[in-house]
């Protein structure tokens, strides 16, 4: 038996069998049958979707049994979705976008990508939690919080403020995100709320303890349970599915704090119609979907996330909303990242 | 490559200069929407003022150039030890160090880290025996390198590999008549005749590490495709990621304007004749076992890493693991199968043009063709959203245009085995057939395609591994609702489904690693093999 994968050898006679043709020209032909059904038609609900599917597949799936709407979902990263659309420009397929950032829908709106949804949506959520332009409204909602590790942290001397830990005890100790779209909603809203100056000093003081770059919250919690690092920023949600998975040993909680201040900003997940939506009216009857109560409270269930939707009860695991004290801010402002980006590069954070 | 000097340059039958202009046209189309982005947009002017850009570049080039190196490094030695010695169990080794191409690098990177990282794994395992704090620091340069190298050594390793399947025993004989030893016989007569194996698999080393995103995010190594994703997912901001893919490109053209160089002072004037003597295989003697050895310890970072990693999170959350997989390995297989079969063909233009008829013009094709593999697939997506909506709507979102971006991202991979093949064959067989009366459609279907075989199964097969594993230019372009194995991953991976995401990139490695068993099967010429 001999055998050498070849990029190049001598020429050998002809021995690949002929089933191994036959499937190639198989393959071809499907392969231009299935490229024939490329574009939706017209009545179909077109969604592109910056959230995971195990998540909302079953939530479409629902959608499409009640309302006989069929949908075509696209999943893929939340910015990634938002800048297929701005590249598709006018003759984009899409007709809701739903991603797990304001910030992404803040642009998406600030490029005149969304229109304007009707107040029988948006008056479904509490005014902070949508745009003040009327251009998106979120579904659900997710906190910032402070990550540790249950071995070598005492939650009781974690600061009160984020500013706390710009203290020198903290470091080598410390992790965060800041490359992610929720790490940078998080610095416009210290930018919005304590001024350009307070939000520099901060990075620069984080700095200066020298934080570790994680590319996104899951390999935030992982670093932290592994004690990689001690405390981290991040969301509150990614802790419970950990928790689901690897039972209460998982060796990472979290903590509310800063209260009032931008350490326990709420920032949404949530969605809007695309200007150039060819089926508006199913996109907001979906969006009305995703905020009555029975998905509202789904959510609540399976993602650990906050409901937006007054009324509905929050996974018991989780820290009411009432207790956190958010800072009152305009949620839209999270839209305008130019600022922010120009902030952490300039002060070498990314 | 080499030509026969006697035969005078000609410019190519009409029809295969047509054929080249068109792939090189379309191959310069991401090119094209950077510029309109870049320059558009103002945001080159911007990326060329900032201060960071220097450090971006030089970290760029700097593990660019030392995947090359140890690709080359670790590809030579594996592909003489694996062809030309009588290791044992060769067969199944060769197999085995051609497999690291499979694994997705966000795999291999996410295995390291889990595995590597400072309290990870590798460190729990130790921590009673050693008492250690922490692992050294993984993160930075030397994650991002053995990451890297360790996934792409087998381009160097199958192009050495063939190479030496067909090197002339007569020369080091004759090296030897002459008086020269051993080490003199291969540093003065193998290695140069090893030279455009070497070259031609550090470069698809070099322009793969380009274009990496997986790996240098998760080990936190800042370069250009870091950069570019960062704008892009940051603020949607187009043109800056634009501006710093333009130098990309630049980057990959100046490493593309060195291999060039390094070709013309290396290129050596023949092989050897057609009826070449088979060496004989060196024995190892004690060294045997050690080596096999070697060899595995090659393979931990690129197989038994993300293997054993997925095996952990399999175990650890089993639960809905399988759902949507065979489905997802089935348009895997369409979508992969059928792009390696439209870029082999795309690839025969442009090696016969390079092989038979180099000119100016073919050496421009040649580099038009190599760009799309150096960029990431975020950005050659991107520009086919972009072409595809404003020329060709129909097409948008279809299979063909996913197997489309497929065929322009892997082009090179096709081109480099099949001019490896064409090079040894004379001209004169086709002038020979001609003059017996033979039709063109005749003789390239008898004569040519069944010559070009071997390189063309084996460019199939690289093609086929990448477009595997190939995940942003999927997400965006594929039909909507059809999932591949690698978006399951990343689906998965996103949800903190790691269980799900282990089973998916596991099945993923396992039919990778099939394909490839059955084309190192299929495909052709056979190491001479005695003792």
């Amino acid at each position: 038996m001999k055998s050498s994968l070849n990029m190049g050898g001598q020429p050998a006679p002809p021995v690949v069998p002929p089933p191994v043709r036959r499937f190639g020209g198989v393959l071809l032909g499907a392969a231009l049958l299935m490229g024939c059904g490329g574009v939706p038609e017209p009545d179909t609900l077109t969604i592109y979707c910056g959230r995971g599917e195990s998540l909302v597949g079953p939530v479409v799936e629902a959608f499409e049994a009640e309302t006989g709407i069929a949908v075509e979902i696209r999943y893929g990263g939340t910015a990634d979705m938002a800048a297929q659309i701005l590249e598709e420009g006018d003759a984009s397929p899409a007709d809701v976008y739903y991603g797990q950032d304001a910030g992404a829908l803040g642009q998406l709106a600030l490029e005149g990508r969304l229109r304007p949804l009707p107040d029988s949506i948006l008056e479904r959520v509490d005014g902070r939690f949508r745009d003040p332009g009327g251009r998106w409204v979120g579904t659900t909602g997710r906190a910032r919080v402070f990550v540790y590790n249950t071995e070598l942290v005492d939650p009781a001397d974690l600061p009160a403020t984020i500013h706390g830990l710009t203290d020198p005890r903290w470091k080598g100790r410390l992790g965060w995100a800041p490359t992610n779209g929720s790490f940078q909603a998080f610095v416009t809203a210290i930018r919005v709320l304590e001024g350009e100056e307070a939000a520099r000093d901060w990075l620069v003081g984080m700095l200066a303890n020298e934080p570790v770059a994680y590319p996104n919250n899951t390999s935030i919690y992982q670093a932290a349970a592994d004690g990689e690092i001690e405390v981290a920023l991040s969301n509150h949600y990614y802790l419970f599915r950990f928790l689901v998975q690897h039972g209460d040993g998982f060796s990472a909680r979290s903590m509310h704090s800063d209260a009032g201040g931008p350490g326990s900003l709420i920032n949404i997940s949530g969605g809007g119609v695309v200007d150039t939506a060819g089926n508006p009216e199913a996109a907001e009857r979906f969006l009305s979907y995703l905020l009555t109560d029975a998905v509202q409270e789904r959510f609540s269930r399976e993602t650990f996330e906050y409901p937006l939707v007054p009324g509905i009860a929050t996974d018991p695991a989780v820290t009411p909303l009432e207790e956190i004290n958010p800072p009152d801010l305009d949620l839209g402002v999270l839209g305008d990242l130019r600022g922010t980006l120009d902030l952490l590069r300039d002060v070498g954070a990314i | 490559m080499s030509r026969d000097p006697t035969i005078p340059p000609r410019p190519g039958p009409r029809l295969l200069r047509g054929a080249g202009l068109v792939v090189g046209a379309v191959c310069l189309l991401p090119l094209l929407y950077l510029a309109v982005r870049a320059v558009a947009g103002g945001g080159l002017a911007e990326v060329l003022l900032r201060e960071r850009s220097l450090g971006v570049a030089g970290r760029t080039f700097l593990l660019a150039g030392a995947v090359a190196a140890a690709s080359a490094g670790l590809g030579l030695p594996l592909a003489w030890l694996t062809s030309r010695t009588d290791l044992p169990a060769r067969r199944f080794l060769t197999g085995l160090l051609a497999l690291p191409l499979a694994v997705p690098s966000y795999v291999a990177g996410f295995a390291a880290a889990t595995a590597l990282g400072p309290r990870g794994l590798l460190y729990r395992l130790l921590e009673p025996v050693t008492g250690w704090e922490r692992l050294p620091e993984i993160y930075g340069f030397p994650g991002a390198f053995l990451v890297l190298a360790s996934l792409n050594y087998p381009y160097v390793f199958l192009a050495a590999r063939a190479r030496f399947a067909r090197l002339d025993g007569s020369l080091p004989d004759a090296a030897r008549v002459l008086g020269a030893g051993r080490w003199r016989r291969f540093s003065r007569v193998t290695l140069p005749l090893m030279g455009g194996a070497l070259l031609s698999g550090s470069l698809l080393a070099a322009l793969y590490t380009l274009s990496d995103f997986g790996a240098v995010s998760l080990m936190r190594y800042e370069t250009f495709t870091w950069a570019i994703y960062n704008a892009y997912r940051g603020s949607l901001d187009r043109h800056t990621a634009a501006g710093l893919a333009l130098l990309l490109v630049l980057a990959a053209l100046l490493v593309l304007a060195l291999a060039r160089r390094f070709e013309r002072a290396h290129a050596p004037a023949a092989f050897g004749s057609a009826r070449a003597r088979p060496l004989r295989p060196h024995r190892l003697g004690r060294w045997r076992w050690p080596a096999v050895f070697g060899c595995l310890l090659v393979l931990a970072p690129a197989l038994l890493l993300p293997v054993s990693v997925c095996l952990f999170w399999l175990f650890q959350a089993p639960a809905g693991a399988g759902v949507g997989l065979a489905s997802a390995l089935l348009r895997t297989g369409l979508a992969s199968g059928t792009a390696a079969a439209v870029t082999v063909a795309l690839a025969i233009p442009v090696a016969f043009l390079a092989v038979r008829f180099p000119s100016r013009g073919s050496a421009a094709l040649k580099v038009a063709v190599h760009i799309g593999f150096g960029l990431p697939g975020l950005v050659v997506g991107l520009s086919l959203v972009y072409f595809s909506v404003q020329l060709a709507p129909f097409v948008y979102q279809t299979l063909g245009l996913l197997i489309f971006a497929y065929a322009l991202h892997a082009l090179p991979q096709a081109v480099a085995p099949l001019e490896g093949t064409l090079a040894p064959i004379s001209p004169r067989i086709d002038d020979a057939a001609r003059t017996l009366g033979a039709g063109w459609i005749r003789r390239h279907l008898a004569i040519t395609l069944p010559l070009l075989r071997p390189g063309l199964a084996a460019g199939a097969a690289l093609v086929f591994l990448t477009c595997v594993k190939e995940l942003p230019a999927t997400l965006m372009l594929a039909p909507t609702g059809f999932r591949t194995l690698a978006t399951t991953v990343w689906n998965a991976a996103e949800n903190v489904e790691l269980g799900r995401a282990a089973a998916a990139s596991l099945l993923l490695l396992f039919s990778s690693g099939v394909v490839l068993v059955a084309v190192l099967r299929a495909s052709g010429p056979l190491p001479a093999r005695s003792g």
